[in-house]
Parts: structure tokens; sequence; C-alpha cells
């Protein structure tokens, strides 16, 4: 009896946790709506006319001086980063840690170059510029060794073994062509009195009210295509809930 | 229990129905205000630019005494630009200032002291590079319109469009009639 209420539990607990999985895509795909509506709405501007306010721009990417960030597992210089690192969660990689960090760089199109900063940015890059895995006797290099130690991260479990994990890096490198959605506005950080050129003078970033900076180095036309799931995402989402809600009442009350 | 979820299945129907109007309704909003800030970037250039032939003008007409149809069809374009009211004869004088400097830029090309001029220079550079943010803007403003003609005439935006009586827009184009109408005219007052 013990057993069976015990199962009884677990199953419900595992109906309980679909409910909310279901919510939570229920609601995602409305995001993914919304945010597909605003690329979709607002036009690509040439950067040598672009307007203040929320302005979508596409053009190649230009280091400003000598400011690079490192990558956090490769070391290498790149004008902005963004990392995942994975934990093995019974036989699925389960992401537990992400972030990112950038440095300001230009964004040149045949126009002109104007100045961004990635910083809060949402970021969408698909290619994994560096990766490593690591667990079952296999060490972390010093560099990511580094990096977990700095950030307070376990990687040794038990009996010191290092756990398995898997780390990702996604980097945007000069001459990479991005697609940005941000906030045009005077840039804060010019002194006044300064001799400044005409491209320091505006600046593109998160803005304060509607917070959107989108970066991405996939062109318009694959975001928008890959955002067309928010569908599935919604009745998914709706389904899911909907029958997992039907069988917690079923296990939880009727059985 | 059956009851429970039935009501909980019509409650996400009536929570997504009611976000997708929310989303289709900002999405309008942010259109209409994306069209209103472009068509105003775009009036404001136009006004520089005519201030800045008027500068033209005033320079050229010392060197070029005897080009006097070029510098008239130049301060015509300007005059019928500052009476224009409607977006398509904004952008049928757009064209015709246009087509007056491109005139009046190849005739200068007769008079090397005016080439030379200080302030000619200046004007020509600045209007040169006005013209060249106003068609981006142009470009901008007819890319906003078109977005907002088809996402009004699209299922299920169309609904929401028809039920806030929201009506095509019009792009920065010259009219067919209206250009041919004004290109007479601008010839018969070349001719006279």
């Amino acid at each position: 009896m013990a057993t069976d209420d015990g199962t009884r539990l677990e199953i419900l607990f595992y109906f309980i946790i679909g409910f909310f999985l279901g919510l939570y895509w229920f609601y995602r795909g409305f995001y993914m709506l919304r945010l597909k509506r605003l690329i979709e709405n607002i036009p690509t501007s040439k950067i040598r006319s672009i307007a203040m306010g929320l302005v979508e721009v596409y053009g190649e990417v230009v280091p400003r001086g000598n400011n690079f960030v490192r990558g956090p597992f490769s070391g290498r210089k790149c004008l902005y980063y963004k990392y995942e690192i994975d934990r093995l969660h019974e036989a699925k990689w389960v992401t537990t840690r992400r972030g990112s960090k950038g440095t300001i760089f230009y964004i040149r199109d045949e126009t002109g170059s104007v100045l961004v900063d990635p910083k809060g940015a949402e970021s969408h890059l698909k290619d994994v510029g560096f990766g490593y895995t690591v667990g079952d006797g296999k060490q972390p290099p010093e560099f990511i060794k580094d990096f977990l130690v700095r950030n307070k991260i376990k990687y040794k479990g038990a009996l010191g073994r290092t756990m398995p994990m898997r780390f990702s890096e996604y980097c945007i490198n000069p001459g990479d062509k991005i697609y940005l959605l941000g906030n045009a506005g005077d840039n804060p950080f010019i002194r006044k009195g300064c001799a400044q050129s005409n491209e320091e003078g505006i600046i593109i970033r998160r803005g304060r009210g509607d917070k959107i900076c989108y970066l991405s180095k996939t062109p318009e036309r694959k975001i928008i295509k890959g955002l067309e799931d928010y569908k599935s995402h919604i009745v998914g989402g709706a389904i899911l809930s909907i029958i997992c809600l039907l069988l917690i009442i079923f296990f939880g009350f009727i059985l | 229990m059956l009851g429970t979820v039935v009501f909980y299945a019509l409650a996400l129907v009536l929570v997504g129905l009611v976000t997708g109007f929310i989303i289709i309704y900002n999405g309008f909003i942010m259109l209409r205000n994306n069209i209103e800030k472009s068509w105003s970037n775009i009036d404001v250039l136009l006004k520089q630019r005519n201030d800045e032939i008027t500068n033209l003008v005033e320079v050229v007409k010392g060197y070029m005494k005897h080009e006097r149809e070029v510098l008239l069809k130049v301060t015509k374009a300007r005059s019928f630009s500052q009476n224009a009211k409607t977006i398509p004869e904004k952008a049928e004088a757009d064209e015709l200032i246009r087509s007056a400097l491109h005139d009046l830029f190849a005739v200068v090309e007769n008079y090397p002291d005016l080439k030379a001029n200080q302030n000619f220079i200046h004007l020509q550079k600045r209007i040169t590079g006005l013209e060249n943010e106003i068609a981006d803007r142009r470009e901008l403003f007819n890319d906003s319109v078109t977005t907002y003609n088809i996402r009004i005439d699209s299922i299920p935006d169309m609904l929401v469009a028809r039920i806030l009586r929201y009506k095509a827009k019009e792009l920065f184009k010259a009219k067919e009639s209206e250009r041919k109408r004004h290109h007479t005219v601008f010839t018969l007052t070349q001719v006279f």
C-alpha cells in the first residue's frame, strides 16, 4: 500500500510538472508571437539615417579600438559572448547556468557605422564557437577551471570526481554579420567638450522603458521563420496542461 | 471533475483570445506610431532641404545670369513643395525638386568659378546629404506603410482592424495622374 501511495505520488508529481510545463509553453508561445510581431513591425534602417528610438539594423561587426572581451571557456578574444553550462540529469543535458558579456562595438552597413552597447541584450546565437565536455575522468582545462572557481560553480562530486558537464560558448567576432533591434539614442559616454566623430554621437542599446535589445547572427527572415513555432507552443502547451490537469484530478482524487 | 477540466480549457481559450487581441492591437499601435514618426522624420528633412535650396539659389544666380529656365524650375519646385499638403503632393514635390536640382548641378559644370565657390561646395554637399537621408527615410516610411496595409488585410489582424475601423495609408509616392499634370505645368512654364 505504501509503495502504491509512493508510486501514485510520484506519478502525480510528474503530472504537476507537466501541467506547469504546459502553462509555461503556452506563455512562451505568446512571448514568441509578440517578439515575431515586433521584429516584423520595425523596418530595417540604413545606418546613416537611423532615427532615435526603437530601430532595427543589419550589418558587419567592427571593433572599437582595442576593446575586446575574452570567451570564458576558450579564452579567445571576441566582442560579445554568451555561455551555457549544462549538467547531465537522467541521461539528458539540462542547462543550469548561463550568462553573457560584451564590450561596445560598431555595426557597419554600406551607408555608415553606429555604436552598439550589447549590455543586457537578449541574444540568439546558434553556432557554438567553443564546446567542451567533462566527466568520466576527463578534467576541465585550466581556463575553464579558473572560470568555475571564480564563479563558485561546483564541478566536483563525491570522492572528488569531476561531474559530467558541458560548456558551450557562443561569440560575436569582428566581421560577423548581425541583426540588431534596440534603442538608438544619444551616447551618454561622450564627455562634453571633447571632439567626437559623428558615428559616436549615437549608440544603440537596451532601452529603459521597453527594455528591448535583440542580437542575432541570423538574418531577419530566418529569425521570423524560427519564431513561427509559436503556434505549436500555444496549442501544445494548452493541450499538455489540460491533459495533465485531467490526469492530476484522476490520480489525485478519483483513484 | 469533467466540469473543472472544461472550465479550465475554456479559461485557457479565453486567455488566449484576449492575449492575442492585445498583441494584435499593440502591434497596430506600434505600426501607426512608426508611420507617424517616420513621416515626421521625412518632413523635417524636406523643410531643411527647402531652406538650403533658397541659399543655393542666392549663391548660384550671381554666376548663372543666363540660366533663367533652370533657376526658375528650381524655385517653382521649391514653392510647390512648400504649398504641398498631402503625402502624394509632397512626394510629387520631392520628385520635381530632385529633377530640378539634377538639371541645376549639371549646368553648374559649365561654370568653373561657381564650382570652386566654397559656399556652393558646402551647400551642394549639404543638399546631397539631405537627399540621401530623404531617400533612406522614404524607404523606411514606405516599408512601415506597406507592413501596416498588409496587416490590416490579413487574417486574423483584419478582424481587429475592422473593429477599430483602420484604413490603408498612402505611400510616399506621387500619383501617376498628378505626376503627368505637374510635368505638363512645368514644361509650359519653361516654354513661356
